[in-house]
C-alpha cells in the first residue's frame, strides 16, 4: 500500500514538473499574475488516522495562494492550507491535545479545452509538504495510580497531489470549486510494531481568484 | 455499628451534590456529544432501539504508548448485558454496537444474561440466570474493533446473578485467576478455579439466613483490590438482609469480617485501584462509595438530573503496554465509573469521574483534626497564624476513611486549610479542598462589635474553648433587655453574630449606648456598643 501512495506521491510531482517545464517556453510570451484570497473548504483524513482517537476526521480548512500563468492553459499556483481537530486518543480520561494540519503545496494547473455557459474544467498535479502539530505537545495521561508523560513529535511528510477544479469566470477573476487528493506515506505504531503506511486525505473547497493587472 | 455507618452515608449523602469531589459528572461520549446515553439518544445514534433491560455493564481496556503516530491509544470495550432481548451488546465507546447472543439454551445463547466480569486476560464471564450458567467467552481485537467469541460455559448453579474475577494478585498471569459467583437462589457464593479449559468448582459458602456467613439472595460480588491487584476482600451484597458482608478469602475458604447494612439491597457492587468499593442502591436511587473497610464515604444521587433506579456500577480496568520503554504491561483502575440506571428517554448510562473531597472536618482538640477523606490522598494542612504566617505541614498519604491527624503546630494557628491532593490523580487536587476557620481559644473571648458606632447593623464575634449552650444578649443602658441574638448549644471556635439594630418585636431601637451580654458556662463577659442614627 505505501509503495502504491508513494508511487502516487512521486507521479503527481513529476507530472507537475515536466509539464511546468514542458510549458514554460511556449506561455513565456504571456505571463499574467492571481492572487487566492481565500480557499475555503473541508478536509477529509485518510482511515489511519481512526486510531488517533480524532473526534472527526473532517474539518474545516482554511487556505491562500498565487499563481502564475503562463497563456491561457497552464498555470503553476502555490497554496498554503491549514485544518484542525480535537483527539482524545481513543481514552476515557478526558486527555486531549488538538492536532493542526499545515501544508504548503506547488502545483500545475492545465486547463481541459472548451468551456461550457462559462464553466470550465482544469486539472491539478503537484507536491508539497504537510506539517502536523499537537497542541499540547506533550500529554499526560492518567490512569488511576500512573500518570504517563507522553511527546507528541511533530511529523512533517512530502506529499504529492491530484485534481481538478471546475471553474466560472468573474469580472477580474474566477471562482473555482476544487477537489484534491493527497497521498503520503507515515509511520503508524499499532501493538504488532511500527508500519510506514501510505495516507490518502481528501480536499474539497472553494477557491477564489483575483487577476493581477 | 451497622447503624452508625448508615449514619454516616446518611450525613455525608445530604452533602453530595452534582459537583461533588468524589464523583464528577462526564460526558458519557463527549466525541458525539452525548451527555448521558438515554433510550432515545442512543436511538438517535445508531438508528435503531440498542437495549430493551440493560442489567450490567463491564470495561476492559488496552492503553498503548507509542514513540511513533498515534503516540496514545486508548481501545476498550464496553459490554452491556440486556436481560429483556436475552443478549449482549458491546463495542468501543463512541463507535457502533454490536450484538452478541440471542435468547435459547444452545451455547452462547442466554436465558437471562446479567452479571458480567472480565479477567485481565480479556474473558468475559456471563452470569445467566435463569439457565443457571456461567457464559465464557473472550474479547479479542480486529482491524474493525472488539469482537467477543465463545469459549466455553459453567453449568449446574442456582440462579446466577453476578460474577467477579479474582486475578490470584497476579493479573498477568491468568493460570491463577478464580471466578466467584453470587447464586442468588442457591443463598451462597461459588467459587470456581479457571485453570485450563474446563473451570472446576472448588468450593462454596453460605446459607440462607440473617446472621454472619448466611445470606438472603446474595445478588452481587466484587473482589478487593490493592494498588489495582486483586487483594483477599470479597464483597457480597446480600440483597434480601439490606447490607453488604466483608468476607476474607484464604486459599479455598471464606471468613465473614464484618458486614454495613444498607437502607435498599445493594443491586451492584465494584471496586476502584485502591480498593474502595461502590454500591449501586436501584430503589434507594444513588451510588455509594465506601472505604475498604465499608465506611461510608460519599454518595452520588444524580444531584439535579436525580438517577432513576441505578442498577449497576462498573469501574473499567485496563492495561497500560508502554511500547516506548518495552516495560511489561501495567494493570490499573481508570479512575472512571460507568452507572447503569433505568433504560428510559431521558436516563440510561452516566459517566463519573471518580474524585477525592474531605468531609465532616472537625477540631476534636487544639491539635487534634478529624476528618472524612473519600480516596487515597496526600493530606497538607496550610496553617495559618493569628499574624498573618503561613506554615505548610505535610502530613503524609492517608487511605479514604475517617482520619484522626494530630498536628502540634495547630494549637497556635487561627485557621488551617487542608489540602487533600488525588495520589492518583494530581489533576484532581484541586476540587478536593476544604477550608475552615479554626479559632479556639484558652479561655471565652468576646470581641469588640463591627462597626462601632453602627447604623443600621453590626457583628459581634465571640469565641469558645470548648463546646457548650451559649447566651448572647443586648442590654440597653438601663438594664432592659433589648433582644437575645442566641440562646443555644455552640461548638468550639470563632462565632459571629449579626445585630440588625431591633429590638425583640423588631422594632428599631433608638440611637444611644447599648451593651452585649455573653453568657458561656460560668464565664460572662461584657462590652458596649453604639447605634448611632
Amino acid at each position: 500500500m505505501s509503495g502504491g501512495i508513494g508511487g502516487l506521491r512521486r507521479a503527481s510531482c513529476v507530472v507537475g514538473v515536466a509539464t511546468a517545464c514542458a510549458a514554460l517556453p511556449t506561455a513565456a510570451q504571456s505571463l499574467h499574475f492571481v492572487i487566492e484570497p481565500a480557499v475555503v473548504g473541508v478536509e477529509r483524513l485518510d482511515d489511519l488516522y481512526a486510531g488517533g482517537g480524532l473526534e472527526a476526521r473532517t474539518a474545516a480548512r482554511l487556505g491562500a495562494g498565487a499563481a502564475i500563468g503562463f497563456g491561457e492553459r497552464w498555470s503553476l499556483g502555490l497554496g498554503l492550507g491549514v485544518a484542525a481537530g480535537t483527539a482524545d486518543f481513543g481514552l476515557l480520561d478526558g486527555t486531549t491535545a488538538r492536532l493542526v494540519r499545515t501544508d504548503a503545496y506547488a502545483e500545475l494547473r492545465g486547463r481541459v479545452p472548451g468551456r461550457w455557459r462559462g464553466i470550465g474544467m482544469q486539472l491539478v498535479a503537484g507536491g508539497g509538504r504537510l506539517a502536523l502539530r499537537y497542541h499540547p505537545e506533550h500529554v499526560a495521561v492518567n490512569v488511576e495510580g500512573a500518570t504517563y508523560d507522553v511527546d507528541l513529535e511533530p511529523i512533517d511528510r512530502w506529499t504529492g497531489h491530484l485534481g481538478f477544479e471546475v471553474v466560472h469566470a468573474l469580472a477580474g477573476g474566477e471562482v473555482g470549486l476544487r477537489s484534491t487528493w493527497r497521498f503520503y506515506s507515515m509511520e503508524v505504531a499499532s501493538p504488532s510494531g511500527i508500519d510506514n503506511r501510505g495516507a490518502r486525505d481528501w480536499i474539497t473547497g472553494l477557491v477564489l481568484r483575483v487577476a493581477l493587472d | 455499628m451497622r447503624w452508625m455507618v448508615w449514619f454516616t452515608s446518611l450525613a455525608l449523602a445530604s452533602t453530595a451534590a452534582a459537583e461533588s469531589g468524589s464523583f464528577l459528572v462526564r460526558p458519557v461520549a463527549p466525541e458525539v456529544g452525548v451527555s448521558t446515553l438515554t433510550r432515545s439518544e442512543a436511538e438517535r445514534l445508531v438508528g435503531r432501539a440498542l437495549l430493551d433491560e440493560p442489567a450490567a455493564s463491564a470495561v476492559h481496556g488496552e492503553v498503548h504508548l507509542y514513540d511513533a503516530f498515534p503516540y496514545v491509544e486508548g481501545r476498550y470495550v464496553h459490554v452491556t448485558s440486556d436481560a429483556g432481548w436475552r443478549r449482549l451488546v458491546y463495542g468501543e465507546p463512541g463507535e457502533a454496537p454490536r450484538s452478541f447472543g440471542q435468547g435459547g439454551t444452545a451455547a452462547g445463547e442466554f436465558g437471562e444474561p446479567r452479571g458480567l466480569a472480565f479477567a485481565p486476560d480479556g474473558r468475559l464471564f456471563v452470569a445467566d440466570r435463569t439457565l443457571g450458567r456461567i457464559t465464557v467467552l473472550r474479547s479479542r481485537w480486529e482491524a474493525d474493533g472488539p469482537r467477543l467469541e465463545y469459549v466455553t460455559q459453567i453449568d449446574g448453579l442456582v440462579q446466577p446473578m453476578d460474577v467477579a474475577v479474582h486475578d490470584g494478585g497476579t493479573p498477568a498471569d491468568p493460570a491463577d485467576d478464580r471466578l466467584l459467583v453470587a447464586e442468588a437462589g442457591g443463598q451462597r457464593i461459588a467459587l470456581f478455579e479457571l485453570r485450563g479449559d474446563r473451570p472446576a468448582r472448588l468450593a462454596e459458602y453460605g446459607v440462607r439466613g440473617s446472621g454472619a456467613g448466611e445470606f438472603l439472595y446474595p445478588r452481587a460480588i466484587a473482589i478487593g483490590r490493592q494498588g489495582g491487584v486483586c487483594n483477599a476482600d470479597v464483597y457480597v451484597g446480600d440483597a434480601g438482609n439490606h447490607r453488604i458482608a466483608r468476607l476474607v478469602l484464604r486459599g479455598n475458604r471464606f471468613e465473614w469480617i464484618a458486614d454495613a447494612s444498607l437502607p435498599v439491597e445493594a443491586t451492584s457492587i465494584d471496586s476502584d485501584h485502591n480498593g474502595n468499593v461502590y454500591v449501586a442502591l436501584r430503589r434507594g436511587g444513588s451510588i455509594l462509595k465506601m472505604s475498604p473497610r465499608l465506611e461510608a464515604l460519599a454518595s452520588w444521587d444524580g444531584g439535579v438530573a436525580p438517577l432513576a433506579s441505578p442498577r449497576d456500577v462498573a469501574i473499567p480496568f485496563v492495561w497500560v503496554h508502554d511500547h516506548r520503554t518495552g516495560a511489561s504491561p501495567a494493570w490499573r483502575g481508570q479512575g472512571t465509573a460507568l452507572v447503569l440506571e433505568s433504560w428510559g428517554a431521558a436516563t440510561g448510562v452516566r459517566r463519573l469521574d471518580l474524585g477525592v473531597e474531605i468531609a465532616e472536618l472537625v477540631r476534636r482538640s487544639p491539635t487534634e483534626l478529624e476528618l472524612v477523606v473519600t480516596d487515597a490522598a496526600r493530606l497538607t494542612a496550610r496553617l495559618v497564624g493569628a499574624g498573618g504566617a503561613v506554615q505548610d505541614v505535610d502530613l503524609g498519604r492517608v487511605q479514604a476513611g475517617r482520619q484522626q491527624l494530630e498536628i502540634a503546630s495547630l494549637a497556635d494557628a487561627a485557621q488551617v486549610t487542608l489540602i487533600a491532593t488525588s495520589e492518583y490523580d494530581a489533576s484532581r487536587s484541586a476540587e478536593a479542598r476544604l477550608e475552615f476557620a479554626a479559632v479556639v481559644p484558652a479561655d471565652v473571648v468576646l470581641r469588640q462589635n463591627v462597626p462601632n458606632p453602627f447604623n443600621p447593623a453590626t457583628t459581634i464575634v465571640f469565641a469558645l474553648p470548648e463546646p457548650g449552650r451559649v447566651r448572647l444578649e443586648v442590654f440597653d443602658v438601663g438594664g432592659r433587655r433589648v433582644r437575645t441574638l442566641v440562646d443555644a448549644e455552640r461548638p468550639a471556635g470563632e462565632h459571629r453574630v449579626d445585630w440588625d439594630g431591633r429590638d425583640a418585636r423588631g422594632r428599631r431601637v433608638s440611637s444611644g449606648v447599648y451593651f452585649y451580654k455573653l453568657d458561656a458556662g460560668s464565664t460572662a463577659r461584657v462590652r458596649k456598643m453604639v447605634l448611632a442614627q
